[in-house]
């Protein structure tokens, strides 16, 4: 036998919570999600490479860029970081 | 391509078993010859520090990744405060049976369950020799939720950052209950065949 009779006025009370949609105390600060991606730090670098290896890079950038959008070449950020990682010397 | 199980661990309140369900729900998989994900939502980073100690078969991420992850199920182990219903369809709510945590609960329960969620409920920490909490453990069991009583096992996993079904637990007391009231939760949710789709 159920003897929490608190139960069921907590039932009620959510019941009627939820049709106002807000919290029990709906004058707290409330959590807000930050769904941005961190900016990655950019810096400039020369570097030397070939002619054809730049416009493979170019082709790369424009294809990821169509499909993801123009504020997307991460992969090209992320290729060069690990060339100049294996190829430069450290600054 | 691979279906992926997607599951919210979910409940404003906090220290309800959100971190502890999530990492003990992936070890089961595991078991199970699938691969988990967990994705930690949670500022505190519980799951991420069990982690880091090294000691879990599976991954733990700090953020959303951006690439379709190799996954068979990816848990989303939510912080407490976190009142935004989870995009996901399958939520599992864990909470612990007294009144105060209760209230919380169902406020949450019924955002969900207004946005057709599927929801399981896991009554943890749960001590059904006191009169009060059984009739509240009762009470959510006839509605349907899964049980984790109260139990050492879990502290001590946790003074080691590891699992309930790591190799080191297999002679801890009631161990085998533990780990079998973690597959029924994971059977629950393997059985739910809804959408996996996710915007999170």
């Amino acid at each position: 036998m159920i003897t929490n009779n608190w139960i069921d006025e907590e039932n009620a009370r959510a019941t009627e919570l939820v049709k106002t949609g807000n919290t029990t105390n709906s004058r707290a600060p409330l959590l807000i999600k930050n769904t941005k991606q961190p900016t990655p730090i950019r810096r400039i670098r020369s570097i030397y490479i070939q002619e054809s290896h730049g416009l493979a890079f170019d082709k790369l950038v424009f294809e990821q860029k169509i499909t993801k959008g123009k504020k997307a070449p991460e992969l090209m950020e992320e290729a060069i970081e690990l060339l100049i990682e294996k190829y430069s010397s450290k600054e | 391509m691979k279906i992926i199980k997607l599951v919210s661990i979910w409940n404003p309140k906090g220290g309800q078993g959100k971190s502890t369900l999530a990492i003990n729900l992936a070890a089961a998989s595991v078991e199970l010859g699938l691969k988990p994900l967990i994705i930690c939502q949670d500022p505190q980073g519980t799951s991420l520090l069990y982690y880091k100690s090294g000691n879990l078969p599976f991954e733990v991420v700090d953020s959303v990744p951006t690439d379709r992850p190799d996954a068979d199920i990816v848990i989303f182990d939510h912080q407490a405060s976190d009142w935004e219903v989870p995009k996901n369809h399958l939520i599992v709510m864990p909470l612990k049976p007294a009144r105060d945590q209760y209230a919380t609960y169902i406020d949450a329960y019924r955002r969900a369950e207004l946005l057709g969620k599927k929801i399981i409920t896991v009554v943890t920490d749960g001590q059904e020799h006191r009169a009060n909490e059984k009739d509240t453990i009762d009470y959510l069991k006839s509605k349907g939720a899964c049980v984790i009583p109260s139990s050492g096992v879990f502290s001590r996993a946790a003074s080691e950052y590891i699992t309930i079904f790591d190799q080191k637990m297999n002679k801890a007391y009631k161990i085998r209950e533990r780990r079998m009231e973690i597959n029924k939760i994971l059977a629950a949710i393997l059985i739910e065949n809804e959408e996996t789709k996710n915007d999170n």
